[in-house]
């Protein structure tokens, strides 16, 4: 620093923002030095002279043209406004819980009623199927089986001419 | 005490929590406070009027919609110059409006925009109106052409009679940035402006 106040404060001087102690030293360096106080006239200046750029006034009618404009964005439309209060009834804050509540019933319930169908469905072991290879003539009779192939025994080719134990795949 | 009860003497605070209660007149007695002294703010920033205009209705559109969620957590003014600070330099930064004020600057210029000033009067006071106009249209250039974040802070000081704090509260920034910014700015206008001085 060469002895004089920093223009930073002189502008923040100007402007009221100091601290009363920073404001005090300043004022008492302006005392005692006048090309600070040039300097602080100029920044005063120019800041008067911005005042010379006066307020515009709004256009005519701006006030009560927004003023409408907001209203009308406010108001609920006819059609869609009623659902907008349908949804506000669904899911305001004391039916809000309730609706999830009743909804995971509903799905558990789904849920529940579609489970057996799924787990009643019986797998056939290995073990069950040679036993219905070994009866593959019985199941056959009967049209128990129509379409078979994995159950056709590798190793009990029919002796030919016995179409009986010829298993039906059409 | 909370943050909240801070602000609650704040008479447009209490307008506001007022129009949150259902009380519309509250707002309009807020746009009517407010209304002009923002339509300045916004021109003076992007040095269009009728732009300034429909960001100021973009703002009291944005303080309606707030009215469910609303919590004073700053002075009612901080809050509604701050949407209006950002909503501004959102306009600033539209691609088409930097090359629209890349067209308008003044061969010497810097960054910035031209404000479109009001029309002088013919009359026997003419010639004073023009020196007045010649005047204006000076100092107008002269701030148009700060930087934003200068231009911002010394507008909201200047015009708007902000504290440091305040400003810096409405622009989202530090009270000692906010002071370098007007230094900064001081110093610069001074000298665009030094015939005049």
């Amino acid at each position: 620093m060469n002895g004089h106040e920093n223009s930073e404060e002189l502008v923040a001087f100007l402007d009221g923002a100091l601290s009363a102690e920073d404001a005090g030293r300043v004022e008492k360096h302006l005392g005692r030095c006048p090309a600070c106080r040039e300097i602080l006239e100029d920044f005063r200046r120019t800041g008067q002279l911005l005042n010379r750029w006066t307020e515009i006034a709004p256009s005519p009618g701006f006030e009560s043209r927004v003023l409408t404009q907001i209203r009308a964005s406010a108001r609920p439309r006819s059609f869609l406004g009623g659902f907008g209060n349908l949804n506000r009834w669904i899911f305001g804050p004391s039916l809000r819980w309730a609706v999830v509540a009743t909804g995971i019933v509903l799905m558990a319930g789904a849920a529940y009623w579609i489970y057996p169908l799924s787990r009643n469905e019986e797998v056939l072991t290995e073990a069950d199927k040679d036993e219905m290879a070994t009866q593959i003539d019985l199941y056959v009779d009967y049209g128990v089986i129509s379409h078979l192939d994995t159950l056709k025994p590798t190793d009990a080719t029919p002796p030919p001419g016995d179409e009986s134990s010829v298993i039906n795949t059409a | 005490m909370t943050g909240q009860d801070l602000y609650r003497d704040d008479p447009d605070v209490e307008s506001m929590l007022a129009f949150q209660k259902g009380d519309d007149q509250a707002f309009e007695r807020l746009f009517r406070k407010y209304s002009r002294p923002l339509v300045n703010f916004a021109y003076r920033l992007i040095g269009n009027r009728g732009r300034a205009e429909e960001i100021v209705q973009e703002v009291f559109l944005e303080v309606h919609r707030a009215r469910r969620t609303y919590l004073p957590q700053a002075k009612f003014s901080t809050w509604v110059y701050r949407i209006s600070t950002n909503r501004c330099l959102n306009e600033l930064r539209r691609p088409e409006r930097r090359l629209m004020a890349k067209e308008d600057r003044d061969p010497g210029g810097e960054e910035g925009d031209r404000a479109e000033l009001e029309p002088v009067a013919d009359g026997p006071d003419a010639l004073q109106n023009l020196e007045v106009k010649r005047l204006q249209d000076a100092v107008a250039g002269a701030v148009l052409s700060l930087p934003v974040q200068q231009r911002t802070a010394v507008i909201l000081c200047r015009y708007h009679t902000m504290a440091y704090r305040e400003a810096a509260e409405a622009m989202e920034t530090t009270e000692s940035a906010v002071k370098s910014l007007i230094h900064r700015a001081t110093v610069t206008l001074k000298d665009r402006l030094k015939s005049y001085l």
